[in-house]
């Protein structure tokens, strides 16, 4: 753990009631990850978990105006993994606070820099269709910060040799394989050290000769003190992450237990 | 009785998203002059924005200001043969190209090559999750997608209007002079037009092309993102936006000439 403890990440009494067939519903989840932490959550359901969207401070605190509730943007973020917007918030309560402060008292502008500061890899691809891979994968730094290009390249570079890519694909998302585009989205998630990392079944896609260096990757990242939340279902994705946790808890129904009462 | 409802019903949808409509555009300025909605990423969409909408259509600005600058100055041999008078020459060229024609056509070339494409790309990111994905990367949509593509708009409308009327003058002059409508030579041509500029004709051309500009810009983006359903909606909404800018564009040339000139067209109102 690194020198300040005090959690990147923390979820109070959360309960969400979603009642979707995309994603469970929660129960009284408490949790807190420091830096330098990782924390793994099992999966038994075959949906997909809130929790990392709630992370991201969705439905929490509505940041802009688009987010306007249709059919059309409700399938399609449940399509890409993100909550929707009929289903979320919802019979949702709770608090969830990033650096120490609740999303819901973030202003605009606060909210969204902090998002800035957080990488996630979601259990579907998620790209901005009308830029290229490199495009996408520089843009939250590009937008966040003033780091200059060349050096953001150099690192997306670094990090593409570390997951395996000869290079960051600079092609269109539809003329690429997945296994490179999903490694493509955990160079994303890890370019410009992130404050917190969120892993939701983040293997999907990807071959098996590819996981021991994304686990590198989360290593060294932790090492410099990022705080990553892995949701995995019953694996090898959960073994791997359960390997690197220093908290490793289970979804049992809607409720989070710690994986140790489960053996 | 269910007539009356009807009328009343869609008279507050049009009400309602004229309303929303310039929020948006409004919005969008209030966020342009704060120097923090300006990062590198939503710059380069501004330049690519004014790339695509301006400077790309510079060519067919060119070729339909020739066309037009050529169809008046052959109506208006056919009318007088000649014109002497240069203050009225300048006069007539300054309503005509200045006033309507410059503005006008500068907002139907940008209406049907890029307010329909914006139109339907938002329409696309909308239903494909991609708003979803810049906004878990913490990027405002407002502000990344929205603000740089109605101002992008805006300034090509003002600069797409100088360009062409600044061709459709020369045009008319070479016609003109060719086919003997002029003997004048093209100082005293363009002299007799700048003469006849008033200060309000240049604040009312700025003020015309800029507003229609950002409220077509606003437009085409309010359209696409209030797409509800993929398959059905897609292939209407560029129709849909390109319709109701042109009902903008004419709604604000018509109320600019009412509120600076006092009159719609040749008609005296006020």
């Amino acid at each position: 753990m690194s020198g300040n403890d005090e959690p990147v990440l923390t979820m109070v009494n959360v309960n969400a009631t979603l009642g979707d067939e995309h994603f469970m519903d929660v129960e009284d989840v408490s949790f807190g990850i420091a830096p330098g932490e990782c924390m793994s959550i099992a999966l038994q359901d075959h949906r997909d978990s809130p929790l990392p969207g709630f992370a991201l401070g969705e439905r929490i605190a509505e940041s802009t105006a688009s987010r306007s509730s249709n059919r059309a943007q409700s399938a399609a973020a449940k399509s890409r993994g993100f909550l929707s917007s009929e289903t979320a918030g919802v019979g949702m309560s709770g608090r969830v606070l990033f650096e120490g402060v609740s999303w819901e008292y973030r202003s605009t502008y606060g909210l969204l820099a902090c998002r800035g500061r957080i990488g996630w890899v979601l259990s579907q691809s998620a790209w901005v269709n009308n830029l290229n891979v490199l495009e996408n994968v520089l843009l939250r730094q590009l937008h966040h910060t003033r780091t200059p290009r060349k050096q953001l390249l150099a690192e997306a570079q670094e990090l593409a040799y570390a997951v395996g890519l000869p290079e960051v694909p600079a092609g269109r998302m539809g003329t690429m394989e997945t296994s490179k585009l999903r490694r493509a989205e955990w160079v994303r998630a890890f370019l410009g050290n992130p404050r917190l990392v969120l892993l939701h079944r983040a293997f999907n896609g990807i071959e098996q000769d590819h996981h021991e260096s994304l686990i590198k990757l989360v290593r060294q990242s932790l090492s410099r003190g990022t705080a990553v939340l892995w949701v995995a279902s019953a694996n090898e994705e959960l073994t791997v992450a359960n390997r690197l946790a220093s908290h490793k808890y289970a979804m049992v129904g809607p409720k989070l237990k710690p994986a140790e009462a489960m053996e | 009785m269910n007539g009356l409802r009807r009328a009343g019903s869609s008279a507050t949808a049009v009400w309602s998203l004229a309303a929303y409509v310039v929020a948006v555009a409004v919005g969008s300025i209030w966020l342009a002059i704060q120097p923090r909605s300006w990062p590198r990423t939503v710059r380069q969409v501004f330049s690519r924005q004014l790339l695509f909408t301006g400077f790309d259509a510079i060519a067919l600005t060119f070729r339909i200001a020739f066309a037009v600058g050529l169809l008046v100055i052959v109506q208006i041999q056919l009318w007088t043969q000649s014109i002497a008078d240069v203050d009225f020459s300048g006069q007539l060229f300054l309503r005509i190209f200045f006033r309507e024609l410059g503005p006008l056509l500068a907002n139907l070339i940008v209406i049907i090559r890029s307010a329909t494409a914006i139109a339907t790309e938002m329409a696309r990111m909308k239903v494909d999750g991609d708003i979803e994905v810049l906004e878990s990367q913490g990027i405002d949509p407002m502000n990344y997608l929205v603000m740089p593509r109605v101002l992008g708009i805006g300034f090509s409308v003002f600069g797409l209007a100088v360009i062409f009327i600044a061709f459709a003058f020369v045009s008319a002059f070479i016609v003109g002079t060719m086919i003997g409508v002029f003997n004048v030579g093209p100082y005293d041509f363009l002299e007799g037009i700048f003469r006849q500029v008033e200060e309000l004709d240049v604040l009312f051309f700025v003020f015309k092309t800029l507003l229609s500009g950002f409220l077509i810009g606003a437009i085409a983006c309010v359209t696409g993102l209030e797409i509800q359903d993929r398959d059905v909606e897609i292939p209407q909404i560029a129709g849909r936006s390109a319709v109701r800018a042109l009902m903008a564009v004419f709604f604000i040339a018509m109320l600019l000439s009412l509120s600076a000139y006092g009159r719609v067209l040749i008609f005296q109102v006020l």
